[in-house]
């Protein structure tokens, strides 16, 4: 089983493109694209278990010459890290297939291709070892985003599309002027002779600079953020999904591959600024998600505030190095980032998908709208309270383990820091619960005739989730040890270089 | 022996869920009984623990059930650490749980949510568990944050009433604010010890400096870290301001009100305190602020309840006011003291409360003790129990009560530095306004005749509410007699003289002959004029009386200022969201610049004629232009 | 040897012969009733010919013929294919639209094939003199052919505006020329080339240069020297506009080739800084201009004159590569716009022309292979990855940044992005909107199969793309 990754990234995006040319009864479509994905799914376990857990370094690496006269080659290969994001795709893939099998759709095929390919694009980005690939991959996600959100979204979709496409498209451009600067110097693409490449401190800055803006756009941080609210506005339910389970990942997938361990100098000399902008996305953008009163929106700016716990604990890491000298905390702090971006993931999936499901019902996000849902949909209910609470980094839900390790590093860094990032505490909370008490408590406003509660797939869906996000925060040790020895290599470099 | 201990949360675990998930396959009653054999059974357990640990002196169980995270040096386990200290807690939790379980099953029949609050409250003393059995700080805190929820859910359990669920919010969030200062708190510790874990702390804690030059606005290094640990206790044990919270969780079913505040959510923090007190050795600044703390809201809290009307409440301040003894004790680093009357007071005031509820069943859910009275021929058994109860929590001699509460006011007197005095004097009148609260609410209750409309309908509870007031009476009366338990528990307390216990009899006389006893009468002749003989003296109509009656009613404004404090925060995030981030940063920036491009566009467009001159005379001027500059860059 | 140099050479110039007299027998073809109905068949015949021809008589190695007035050699041969490549599937894609415009007349066949044969002239002359001959071979036809829709206002104006302006440019580059041939006192241009090498370069002879290639910018329709580019785009018949689009530029590409090419003067800085300066200028221009067209013609003007601008950049870039770069971003982008053109050609039916952006509004739910078409070969004209066109800036962007010129780099591709915007405006008026213009043309199988090919090309060759760049990197260097 080699070529397993290759499998992993064609198998849906070439499933999706004959989906295209078909356009069978419904069911059908359904029962294709669920197995496509179950399939995928299967696959991304069989990586998960017969990866070496202990060994830091590539692995099911393939490497085919494929434009050898621009050194760009078709370059594969899984660490830790990006192992469990392509679980986590998956998961989260095959979650939306059964989603989506729920809804009633006008061109459900071409709706379900676009998914696949996004998906295997996604894949893509995840294992990709050449930097060119990781860009192409990279830029072409976009394209089946593009159209899933003009094609499928609400209202004012079109403004939604062309501003998640231009801006991120802006942002990633800078992307390939530093690939190529880089390529110019070493005369490779390969993330390998990245790691080994060293530049002067200039260089470092402006690299560091073009790199991150890129991948900031993508998460988003602070000042770039604005596209994403109005994106997940828009997009529809299983778009949103995606969007913030997977896109935002690729983001931080980015920082954590590319710019910290490329251009660590030039990291180190400019990571305040990275960590105030932090600080500014979970106090600010927290405090925005508050006055929010639609509840995509809401949930979207939730997700930046959690983003930016991601990118602090990426950034701290040299200042941690500074006060503490010592490689371990280096990887508490990033494994909190790495944990925080999979269990987010989840989280927002699950909130996305009780959100549609309201809206579904209701025709409406508007929270001043809703009342009482949990007299009318009880099952829903307990589970949006429930992801809720998990939203709000509460104990024994995924969230709360990645805000603690980030936290705990923060304050070793300094303690101002350590202050800012814990008042999330007090904002998520806030944002989330007086959600719930608006929407989920109370009398009920709206009227329902028949039974509106959760159906059994939706059931079974939501409850997968909840299993996920309680055992992820009951037991991360697993994850962590999964993902220890990749951070191990990667910090063993940055250490190295600075 | 040790085995037992995973027992006794997976227990209380397995009973929330099965019943929590039970949908109609049990039905309600046998879900209860379930529960509170579950519960029983751990219960059960924990007393073996307790002896065992008890029979052989300081025998420590400690170990981890499993590995949290592990990272490079960094090692978080879920385990146990049972020590007399933790042992006594964890019976008295379950012990109060199960009383509580018992009387549910009463009380909440006809409830049609009947199996989710049983859920809920297995969930709770489950969480409560974690917290006591922990053996290091991530734990600690992950039971802390876990009773927060479940007394989240638990209050906001009528969740169509709006008061409840406006309180039940108010709960978690002001809890939250104690809770960003506890993980900062257990951030500094990482940071000194580099570990979670208590064994580790307590052992290397002579290698840090406690008094280490770098200070955290003018405190030692632990001195803060005490502190933030300590705001996080405040919250959780409802001390001033923080203690907004707890009045309001009134609006849950009262045997919660019963567990939350007799044994379980508010100890908390008495329990941690008492848990790091090695730390709390180091302090300095901290214990004061802590004394100061705790006395002044076991005398600002017990004054409102005197004014009360709403028979919880009055409990409740009660409550708050007790936690400020405890709290108090604790800033004299007097930890088995605190945790003495923490013991004591976990079951009178259980009692009140299963008391109080039983009443306000038996008055159809009337809370307003304006609409009780006479109630003693009515309900005879739930008097005595009440009656004890009182007894206990006014500190008659041979109660429960008398032995804490005295103990505490005694060390107060020894340990003699300015500020205790202070603190001493505080609590004394303390004790003076609770005897006066307390036989207020027992008289207006219970004596004079019935102010409620027909007399007919009330009558005493079935017998699942009469025996746990029966069981908890007893409870009360003995609990003080385990003083010596108490006295000898191994948390060492300097800083404060040895207390020289000779003997159960000494002390009593010593208690009764102190100055306790003389605030017990004049509190029993305040108390029977005004509320007994209803005598209105002249000297009370003054207008600063009046005024300060007036402040003490509005509760000091505590909750405006909280409500001032979400309004500013609800304005500026509105004003942030539009304004900036909508305003600035979208419009301004992210739309704005390509809107300034497009105009551009469009101008340009507009700009090019279509007419042939201008066509030849722009090619003809470029091409001059090129050619000058090459001219001039060639010579 | 001299009879048996001039057999040889005469053998060689059959395929530039057989357009000739072909074209010829098409105007008499087009004379007659009986006949005119074929002028299409055998236009198609005579290029099919020359095709063959041009396989027959392919040369191992590179060819001067009648006494070097004309060189063959691998460059010359390859440009030439892709031209009748490009040049077939015009005559195929645009037969229907010419036919509902009784358009289809001789004449424009034969100006057609006199166009090509120019253009033919230009990549394959090596004298000034027979160079200026297939310059004006190629301009004449192309006025005349402009103008053909005589009942049309507009193409009347874009042809008058187009003659007078090209003569202006053919007035620049032959005043140039005459200054070499006075400087060097050779007209053949491998004489000048060497002659930079040999003696250093006289301020004449860059001037000189200056000039050729501004009438070269004005070819390419590089800004500043662009404005005739929009309505002839606008004023032409579809088909035409598509070869004006495409074939010119590569010729005028394999010019540029031929006068560079191993010359030290492209080491002058004056020069190489012309050339960067226009390139950068028009790349905004263009972009700038597109962004707030309405009409799909004058946009695609426009992204015309920004990507032209990109070429000079290339051109500019074999300062110190080669002119591969250059070579392959005109191939690709001369290929991707026929495509283009030719999708709108297609869908403009005998009763409605697409004219407006908005007609293209839900073209999608009307017929969603043809939308996918167009939508792919707008995204490689605006370098999307999956896209050859991805390709050709990221060679472009990839010299410039080793270089060292990264803020041009960077400047550049920020006006990519602002690029991207008109691009994508079509794609989301044929995908997201609705209600569509039931006037537009999607049925016929077979036009759809040859519009398919081109996008089929530009997919295929960026995923392998490597066979193709080892080729034009050997042949150019």
């Amino acid at each position: 089983m080699d070529n397993i990754l290759s499998l992993l990234i064609w198998t849906p995006i070439l499933s999706g493109l004959v989906l295209l040319f078909f356009n069978k009864k419904s069911y059908f479509i359904d029962v294709y694209n669920i197995i496509i994905n179950s399939l995928v799914f299967a696959l991304s376990v069989f990586l998960l278990l017969n990866f070496d857990k202990r060994s830091s370094d590539f692995q099911f690496v393939e490497l085919l010459k494929w434009i050898p006269s621009l050194n760009i080659n078709y370059y594969l290969g899984v660490d830790g890290i990006s192992t469990l994001l392509i679980l986590l795709n998956t998961i989260i893939f095959l979650i939306v297939a059964f989603y989506n099998s729920t809804l009633n759709l006008k061109k459900r095929n071409q709706y379900y291709a676009s998914f696949l390919i996004a998906s295997g694009l996604t894949i893509g980005v995840f294992s990709a070892l050449d930097a060119m690939l990781f860009y192409i991959f990279f830029e072409a996600l976009l394209i089946p985003m593009f159209i899933i959100i003009g094609v499928w979204g609400g209202p004012n979709r079109i403004y939604a599309a062309i501003k998640f496409f231009i801006y991120t498209f802006l942002g990633s451009v800078l992307l390939l002027i530093s690939f190529l600067y880089i390529n110019s110097s070493i005369s490779s693409f390969s993330v390998l002779s990245f790691y080994e490449a060293s530049f002067s401190l200039l260089e470092q800055k402006w690299l560091f600079i073009a790199m991150a803006i890129a991948f900031a756009v993508k998460i988003p941080m602070f000042p770039f953020h604005t596209w994403l609210p109005d994106a997940h506005v828009q997009a529809p339910t299983s778009g949103s999904v995606i969007l913030a389970a997977i896109l935002l990942k690729v983001g931080a997938y980015g920082f954590i591959r590319f710019v910290i361990p490329v251009v660590p100098l030039g990291a180190s000399a400019l990571d305040i600024y990275f960590i105030v902008l932090s600080i500014i996305a979970i106090v600010y953008v927290g405090m925005i998600a508050i006055a929010q009163n639609d509840m995509k929106k809401l949930i979207a700016y939730s997700s930046i505030s959690h983003m930016g716990f991601v990118t602090l604990g990426f950034f701290i890491i040299f200042q941690l190095f500074e006060n503490t000298s010592s490689q371990s905390d280096l990887i508490i702090s990033l494994s909190g980032s790495i944990y925080q971006i999979i269990s987010h993931g989840f989280i927002s999936a699950a909130l996305f998908i009780c959100v549609g499901a309201i809206y579904d019902r209701y025709r409406t996000k508007q929270i001043s709208d809703l009342s009482g849902l949990l007299s009318q949909m009880p099952i829903y209910s307990w589970y949006f309270v429930f992801f809720a609470l998990a939203n709000c980094g509460l104990p024994g839900t995924s969230s709360f383990v990645g805000e603690l390790l980030i936290i705990m590093s923060a304050y070793k860094a300094n303690f101002v820091y350590a202050f800012f990032a814990s008042t999330t505490l007090i904002i998520s909370a806030v944002y989330s619960l007086w959600l719930i008490k608006r929407v989920v408590y109370g009398e009920a406003k709206i009227s329902m005739k028949n039974n509106i509660d959760a159906n059994i797939t939706e059931k079974i869906l939501l409850f997968s989730l909840a299993i996920i996000v309680l055992v992820l925060g009951v037991y991360p040790d697993y994850i962590i040890n999964f993902i220890n020895p990749s951070l191990q290599g990667i910090t063993d470099n940055i250490i190295t270089k600075i | 022996m040790e085995s037992l201990l995973l027992f006794i949360p997976l227990l209380l675990l397995v009973s929330s869920i099965l019943i929590g998930l039970s949908s109609s396959v049990i039905n309600n009653f046998y879900s209860g009984i379930i529960g509170t054999m579950l519960v029983f059974i751990s219960f059960v357990f924990s007393l073996f623990l307790l002896f065992d640990i008890y029979m052989s002196d300081n025998l420590i169980y400690y170990n981890n059930f499993y590995n949290w995270i592990s990272i490079y040096g960094l090692d978080i386990g879920i385990g146990y650490l049972i020590d007399k200290f933790s042992s006594i807690m964890l019976s008295v939790v379950l012990f109060i749980s199960f009383i509580v379980h018992v009387y549910s099953i009463g009380y909440m029949k006809y409830e049609e949510d009947f199996k989710r609050f049983f859920s809920y409250i297995a969930l709770f003393t489950f969480s409560m568990i974690l917290l006591v059995i922990s053996n290091n700080l991530i734990q600690l805190f992950i039971g802390w944050e876990g009773v927060g929820l479940v007394s989240y859910l638990l209050i906001g359990f009528f969740y169509k009433k709006e008061s409840a669920i406006k309180a039940n919010l108010k709960a978690f969030l002001v809890n939250r604010i104690g809770d960003m200062f506890f993980i900062l708190g257990i951030a500094m510790i990482y940071g000194a010890f580099n570990s979670f874990d208590y064994k580790t702390i307590f052992l290397s804690i002579d290698l840090i400096d406690a008094h280490s030059s770098e200070s955290y606005l003018g405190l030692s290094y632990i001195d803060f870290a005490c502190l933030l640990l300590f705001i996080g206790a405040m919250a959780k044990s409802a001390q001033i301001p923080l203690h907004v919270w707890l009045p309001d969780s009134m609006e849950g079913p009262t045997p919660i009100s019963a567990l939350i505040h007799a044994a379980t959510m508010v100890t908390a923090g008495i329990f941690m305190v008492g848990r790091l007190s090695p730390l709390y050795e180091l302090t300095s600044f901290t214990t004061d602020f802590i004394l100061i703390i705790g006395a002044s809201t076991a005398l600002f809290m017990g004054v409102i309840s005197i004014f009360e009307n709403d028979i919880k409440k009055i409990i409740a301040y009660s409550t708050i006011s007790q936690l400020g003894y405890m709290v108090a004790a604790l800033g004299i680093n007097a930890y088995t003291v605190s945790f003495f009357h923490l013991f004591t007071h976990a079951f009178f005031k259980a009692l009140l409360f299963l008391c109080a509820g039983s009443i306000i069943m038996s008055l159809h859910h009337n809370q307003d003790i304006t609409k009780m009275g006479g109630l003693k021929s009515k309900l005879p058994v739930t008097y005595i129990c009440f009656f004890i109860g009182t007894l206990c929590i006014i500190g008659f001699p041979f109660t429960s009560g008398f032995f804490s509460k005295d103990l505490i006011l005694e060390l107060m007197l020894l340990k003699g530095t300015g500020i205790t005095y202070v603190a001493y004097i505080m609590l004394l009148i303390g004790a003076l306004i609770t005897t006066v609260y307390s036989l207020r609410l027992l008289f207006i209750v219970f004596y004079g005749k019935y102010r409620g409309g027909d007399v007919e309908k009330i009558s005493e509870q079935s017998y699942v509410i009469i025996v746990p007031l029966i069981l908890l009476s007893v409870m009360s009366i003995i609990a003080g007699y385990f003083i010596k338990v108490f006295v000898d528990l191994p948390i060492f307390m300097n800083g404060i003289p040895e207390i020289h216990y000779d003997g159960l009899v000494t002390y009593i006389e010593h208690g009764i002959l102190s100055p306790a006893t003389l605030t017990l009468v004049i509190g029993f002749y305040i108390a029977k004029k005004l509320y007994r003989d209803n005598i209105r003296p002249e000297f009370l109509e003054n207008n600063f009386l009046k005024n300060t009656k007036l402040i003490i009613m509005s509760k000091y404004k505590f909750d405006e200022f909280f409500i001032f404090g979400s309004v500013i925060l609800k304005k500026l995030s509105i004003f942030m969201s539009i304004k900036l981030d909508i305003g600035i940063i979208d419009n301004f920036i992210v739309n704005g610049v390509p809107k300034k491009i497009n105009t551009l566009s469009g101008f340009l467009k507009n700009s090019s004629t279509g007419y042939l001159y201008h066509y030849a005379f722009c090619i003809v001027l470029s091409l001059v232009i090129i050619l000058g500059i090459i001219l001039a860059r060639s010579l | 040897m001299i009879i048996e140099n001039l057999i040889n050479s005469v053998l060689h110039f059959i395929p530039e012969i057989i357009l000739f007299l072909m074209s010829m027998v098409v105007l008499i073809f087009g004379v007659f009733k009986s006949t005119k109905n074929y002028v299409f068949h055998i236009t198609m015949l005579s290029v099919i010919i020359a095709i063959i021809s041009c396989i027959a008589f392919y040369p191992d190695n590179t060819l001067l013929l009648f006494n070097s007035v004309l060189i063959k050699s691998d460059v010359t041969e390859f440009f030439k294919f892709i031209c009748f490549f490009i040049f077939v599937v015009q005559l195929i894609v645009s037969r229907n639209h010419l036919k509902e415009r009784q358009l289809d007349s001789g004449e424009l066949y034969s100006l057609l094939i006199f166009a090509l044969l120019g253009c033919f002239i230009i990549i394959s002359a090596n004298n000034l003199i027979l160079l200026f001959l297939g310059i004006e071979l190629s301009s004449l036809s192309l006025y005349s052919l402009i103008a053909l829709n005589r009942s049309s206002f507009l193409s009347s104006e874009a042809a008058i505006k187009y003659f007078i302006l090209s003569i202006i440019a053919s007035a620049i580059i032959l005043f140039g020329f005459s200054y070499l041939y006075g400087i060097t006192n050779s007209l053949s241009i491998s004489n000048i080339v060497s002659y930079a090498s040999d003696n250093d370069i006289s301020n004449l002879y860059l001037f000189s240069y200056v000039l050729i290639f501004i009438g070269v910018a004005f070819k390419f329709a590089v800004a500043p020297f662009h404005m005739w580019l929009p309505d002839v785009y606008e004023g032409a018949p579809l088909p035409i506009t598509s070869f004006i689009a495409s074939i010119p530029k590569i010729a005028f590409f394999v010019l540029a080739y031929r006068f560079l090419n191993e010359n030290s003067i492209l080491s002058n800085d004056s020069f190489s800084k012309l050339l960067l300066l226009l390139g950068v200028f028009s790349i905004f221009i263009g972009n700038l201009f597109a962004l707030a067209q309405k009409k799909i013609m004058r946009m695609l003007a426009y992204s015309g004159v920004a990507n032209s601008g990109f070429i000079f950049l290339a051109l500019f870039t074999a300062v110190e590569f080669n002119f591969s770069v250059a070579a392959f971003y005109v191939i690709s982008y001369s290929i991707t716009v026929v495509s283009a053109i030719s999708i709108i050609t297609f869908a403009s039916s005998n009763k409605f022309n697409l004219v407006y952006i908005n007609d293209l509004k839900g073209l999608a739910s009307k017929s969603g292979y043809l939308s996918i078409l167009l939508m792919i070969t707008l995204l490689s004209t605006a370098g999307i990855p999956l896209t050859v066109g991805f390709y050709a800036k990221y060679l472009v962007l990839d010299a410039l940044v080793d270089m060292d010129l990264i803020i041009i780099a960077v400047i550049v591709v920020l006006m990519t992005v602002i690029g991207l915007y008109y691009y994508l405006r079509i794609v989301w008026f044929m995908f997201f909107e609705f209600g569509f213009n039931s006037l537009i043309k999607t049925n016929g199988k077979f036009s759809l199969g040859v519009l398919s090919i081109i996008p089929a090309l530009i997919i295929l060759v960026f995923l392998f793309p490597d066979e193709i760049f080892k080729y034009v990197f050997n042949i150019l260097t």
